[in-house]
């Protein structure tokens, strides 16, 4: 009865002749019209009738299983497939016995809108490696010998080993699909009605199906973007609101796992609707089939270098044992307050532990925004390091518990605070400000190492920090990161004065900071020890733009950006060896500076050297050891995995003595 | 010059000087004026000093005088340089100041 064949016959482009189709799916969408899934007993596809036709359904003419003639209709084309749009049909006959293919009860009818992400997933891990991904927007079927089979083999609706019928377009999905097709059925468990479309009406599932215990499970620490089937059992500890602002929907979770191993990972679009509301905090859940990327440190603090993104393919069950007493996801990573100032500016967020010396009265900001109100209070906490902070704790965490306590309390006692993930500004030199992520626990109330710690600090303090409420004197570690033998700041703000020593030692830290972070600009007094005259000082550029040139074959020269230049201009981009009474490192100039080291433009400098190679090298001998005020800029630079950190002179003038005489006069007297 | 220290002094350390030589930075409004200069120390005091003839005349704005101190109000000059037109007198008078108090121990010879 059924037109075999017709589908494939129309996407072709072919819509004359009226077509008998099977209605196998009926779904009311917005506006009064039905959506349906029409099977020419070969493939399907989704349409949708129009809304004159709608009655024939109200009256249950049309329903599922029946048989129709579309006399008259369309196929449109949507993004990911074609939907028959049909304006006339007239019922051919009844299929009483007709069973959707998805068989609990529970779940939702599958709706063939052409955008819907359909996830119907086969519970039964054991039999595909990696369990089914819903594709995307699947219109174009390729499932008729199951959706056949299925109306034959599932008269009645057992259900069996299917929870639902995947609807892929890839033959080799299907094959996945055995449930169907294998003689062995199914396997083990579950359950639970599966995921149905998101996307468009909101069909939310409540439910999760369970994952089976079999899976193979990897450790966040394992992970890596090389390769994208994994599965991960995780928490969720924190999943963040669901974004809709600024373009398509996405929200982010960040997951532990039982090795206390951290990573975060987002949901975009389309899984972003589908999961947000499933998703829980404080459950645990088996998910697999993601992407691993580089973390992208401005938008992840999360303290693993890489994170996770959700595609069409992850599947997210829920795990079958919810016991999250290993899955601790803090390991606390405690900085000396002496060594804050290194973390200024820096988007990681750092942990802290001290004794609190003293507790501000809880204030309030009026917010710029909105004008309303927030809270706000200030703790000094010192450490072993011997220096003192000042943290901002904002909200919540200067009004609740444990903050109150510490208020009654930290006078009469030793009362320790710990708080994680708050942010370095330099705000009075160095201090530190809570944020949203930050955890605020007071005496120890946390497992692990910090334990130990907290009873570090607990010691020092009993034997050597306190000294009765007068003799306590801890330096703020924000004076000495302004002050202190760096000198003001000069106009610029983020610089200031230093000496080679300083820049090594921060060049040879165990950790150089991330290339992202800000290049630190240092200001000091010094010579050019050595300058080999055998380098390439040089480059040709476009002499408007700076842009560095090739010489075409008809003489011109272009840049890469395609702009053209007849004549075009040295430049100068050269190494040399900077020194001061306190050390020595290598640094790059360029242009402006480099002239003024030198002596000679770029130009004529390149003219020197063709000549005559011995006055290029007398010009080299003479730029060194004379005394300039540089402003060196570092910053650290990822090669092949390995950072270095590069400086660059940003600005050469010759020593204006009285300033550094001032300068020199005022480090006395603050010694 | 030889081993024996010279320190920088303004005309309120002369005092402390008699007899000793030691060096001062003058500022001077009429340079190279016969026998005796008038210039201003760095502490805006005044002290007079005695020209060696031999010696070159200041030509600058700021000369550094080096010799022995006669009185608290004179020094007899052994030699002179031009220190240029450009001088921070209150810096330098800082840096007197440390010179003879504070950090004394350095500017001195055993």
């Amino acid at each position: 009865m059924l037109s075999v064949g017709s589908i494939s016959k129309i996407k072709s482009g072919d819509c004359q002749e009226p077509i008998v189709l099977q209605i196998t799916s009926l779904e009311k969408a917005t506006n009064n019209k039905f959506k349906v899934t029409l099977s020419d007993g070969q493939s399907s596809n989704s349409g949708v009738l129009a809304t004159q036709l709608s009655e024939l359904v109200d009256k249950g003419d049309v329903k599922l299983g029946t048989i129709a003639r579309l006399n008259a209709y369309v196929l449109n084309k949507v993004q990911d497939g074609y939907f028959i749009m049909t304006t006339d049909l007239e019922v051919v006959a009844q299929d009483e016995n007709f069973v959707a293919p998805a068989l609990s009860a529970a779940v939702t009818a599958v709706a063939s809108t052409p955008n819907s992400n359909r996830v119907l997933k086969e519970t039964s891990i054991q039999n595909t490696p990696g369990a089914m991904v819903s594709p995307g927007p699947a219109p174009s079927p390729s499932e008729d010998p199951r959706l056949a089979k299925s109306m034959k083999t599932h008269e009645g609706g057992t259900p069996s080993s299917l929870n639902a019928v995947h609807l892929s377009p890839t033959p080799s999905i299907l094959k996945g699909f055995s449930p169907l097709s294998t003689p062995t059925g199914h396997q083990t468990p579950p359950v639970t009605p599966t995921l149905a479309a998101a996307g468009t009406p909101v069909q939310h599932v409540t439910q999760l199906a369970v994952a089976s215990e079999k899976k193979n499970i990897n450790l966040i620490q394992q992970l890596h973007p090389y390769q994208d089937s994994w599965n991960v059992k995780v928490v969720i500890s924190r999943k963040s609101p669901l974004w809709t602002n600024k373009g398509p929907p996405k929200f982010v979770v960040e997951m532990a796992d039982s090795q206390g191993g951290q990573i975060q990972g987002t949901f975009w679009r389309g899984q972003a609707e589908r999961y947000h509301e499933v998703l829980q905090e404080g459950k645990v859940y088996v998910i697999s089939k993601f992407q691993v990327k580089v973390a992208n440190k401005a938008y992840n603090s999360c303290k693993n270098e890489y994170e996770i993104h959700f595609n069409d393919k992850t599947e997210v069950l829920e795990a079958p044992d919810q016991d999250t007493s290993g899955m601790a996801a803090v390991t606390f990573d405690i900085i000396p307050i002496e060594q804050l100032p290194k973390h200024v500016g820096r988007k990681v967020p750092v942990d802290v532990m001290g004794v609190v010396v003293a507790l501000g009265p809880l204030g309030s900001v009026k917010r710029k925004s909105d004008n309303s109100d927030l809270q706000r209070r200030d703790v000094t906490l010192v450490d072993q390091s011997g220096k003192s902070v000042s943290l901002t704790l904002w909200g919540d965490l200067s009004t609740k518990e444990p903050a109150a306590t510490c208020l009654e309390e930290h006078a009469s006692r030793c009362v320790i605070m710990q708080v994680t993930n708050c942010r370095v500004t330099d705000y009075m030199g160095c201090s530190l400000s809570s944020v949203s992520k930050s955890l605020l626990t007071v005496d120890t109330q946390s497992a692990g190492s910090s334990n130990e710690a907290a009873e570090a600090l607990k010691g020092w303090w009993k034997s050597q920090g306190y000294e009765g409420s007068a003799g306590l004197s801890f330096p703020s570690v924000g004076d000495s990161a302004t002050v202190g033998g760096k000198g003001s700041g000069n106009n610029t703000g983020t610089r200031s004065f230093g000496y080679l020593s300083d820049i090594n030692a921060a060049a040879n830290a165990m950790s150089l900071p991330d290339p992202s972070a800000r290049p630190v600009s240092t200001e000091l007094t010094g010579c050019a020890s050595v300058l080999k005259s055998d380098q390439t000082f040089y480059y040709l550029a476009n002499p408007e733009t700076g842009k560095k040139v090739t010489q075409q074959h008809d003489g011109s020269y272009m840049s890469e950006d395609g702009s053209m230049c007849a004549a075009p201009q040295h430049r100068y981009v050269y190494s040399f060896k900077l020194v001061d009474f306190t050390g020595e490192t290598w640094a790059n100039i360029f242009s402006a500076e480099g002239e003024a080291m030198l002596g000679v433009s770029a130009d004529r400098l390149a003219e020197v050297k063709d000549q005559d190679a011995d006055a290029a090298a007398a010009l080299c001998k003479a730029a060194q050891w004379k005394e300039w005020s540089v402003v060196v800029s570092s910053k650290s630079r990822e090669y092949n995995g390995e950072r270095k950190m590069r400086h660059t002179v940003t600005s050469l003038k010759p020593v204006d003595y009285v300033q550094q005489c001032r300068r020199l006069l005022d480090t006395i007297n603050k010694f | 010059m030889e081993d024996i220290a010279t320190p920088s002094i303004n005309a309120e350390l002369m005092i402390r000087y008699v007899g000793r030589r030691v060096r001062v930075v003058c500022e001077l409004d009429n340079a190279g004026d016969g026998q005796t200069v008038q210039g201003r120390t760095s502490d805006k005091g005044v002290v007079q000093i005695q020209r060696d003839p031999r010696t070159a005349p200041p030509k600058t704005k700021y000369v550094e005088f080096i010799g022995t101190v006669v009185d608290p109000q004179t020094i007899r000059e052994e030699s002179n340089t031009n220190w240029g037109d450009n001088f921070d007198m209150a810096m330098h008078n800082e840096s007197v100041h440390l010179m003879n108090s504070k950090y004394a121990w350095m500017f001195q010879q055993a």
